[in-house]
């Protein structure tokens, strides 16, 4: 059996506004639409931001408050930047180890009565050779590709990947 | 190697102990497809959100169509 065409994966919604606004929207006002939670964001439940640089090489981070303290956490980094029509994100999880990155591509598209938008995250091939992700038969190393996302997943793909080794 | 692999899994029998039961394993292969499917669904999800924050605060695309001018003034 060969490998699943599994590295990327994408999702599309047609947003009734112009392409511009749909832009600004997604990267400047990101804090005001990402769902809350701690399914979706490293704060949870604390006071916490995210922040969009838009900008190239601009971060998309996150800052949570501790108590007191404040924490930044960055996310993302803006590897292309062309507004309105597309950027691309490298997209790191907190737990990620350093050579561990995926992609985030999205792209506007003026269709009738609004704009088209697609994000497509892309993953392990990004990955060396021997990581075990890249052979697909391991839970653990992609349970750590989407990092901050994988509240309920990352604690059953852990389990699975403790009781294959 | 497939039991390495973690594509078969391996059973001893209660009743004899020199028998070994292999059966293909389902897991690895759904975690492949599942983590594409999580992630599109966690995206669908967040652009769900984005699309109503975005068309809640924005004018309709028609109005804004005729005259950008028009649709910056209250």
């Amino acid at each position: 059996m060969s490998i699943p065409a599994g590295d990327r994966a994408a999702a599309t919604v047609h947003v009734a506004v112009s392409i511009e606004d749909a832009f600004e929207v997604f990267t400047t006002e990101i804090d005001l639409w990402w769902r809350h939670g701690r399914k979706f964001r490293i704060a949870g439940k604390r006071p916490g931001r995210l922040v969009f640089e838009p900008k190239l090489h601009g971060r998309l981070f996150e800052t949570v408050t501790f108590d007191t303290r404040q924490r930044t956490f960055e996310v993302g980094q803006v590897l292309e930047w062309d507004p309105p029509r597309r950027l691309v994100l490298q997209w790191r999880g907190v737990n990620f180890r350093p050579h561990e990155k995926t992609f985030v591509e999205v792209t506007f598209k003026e269709v009738p009565g609004g704009t088209m938008v697609r994000v497509e995250h892309r993953g392990w091939s990004n990955l060396p050779d021997d990581h075990p992700a890249r052979h697909g038969l391991q839970g653990s190393a992609f349970s750590r590709m989407i990092g901050m996302w994988w509240g309920e997943l990352l604690t059953s793909l852990r389990e699975h990947a403790a009781t294959d080794e | 190697m497939l039991r390495r692999s973690g594509l078969v899994e391996e059973r001893v029998l209660e009743e004899d102990a020199r028998v070994r039961v292999y059966g293909l394993r389902r897991a690895p292969f759904e975690d492949l497809r599942s983590w594409v499917e999580d992630v599109e669904t966690l995206w669908t999800g967040q652009l769900a959100a984005f699309k109503e924050h975005a068309e809640r605060t924005r004018p309709p695309l028609d109005r804004s169509a005729k005259s950008k001018k028009d649709r910056r003034s209250p």
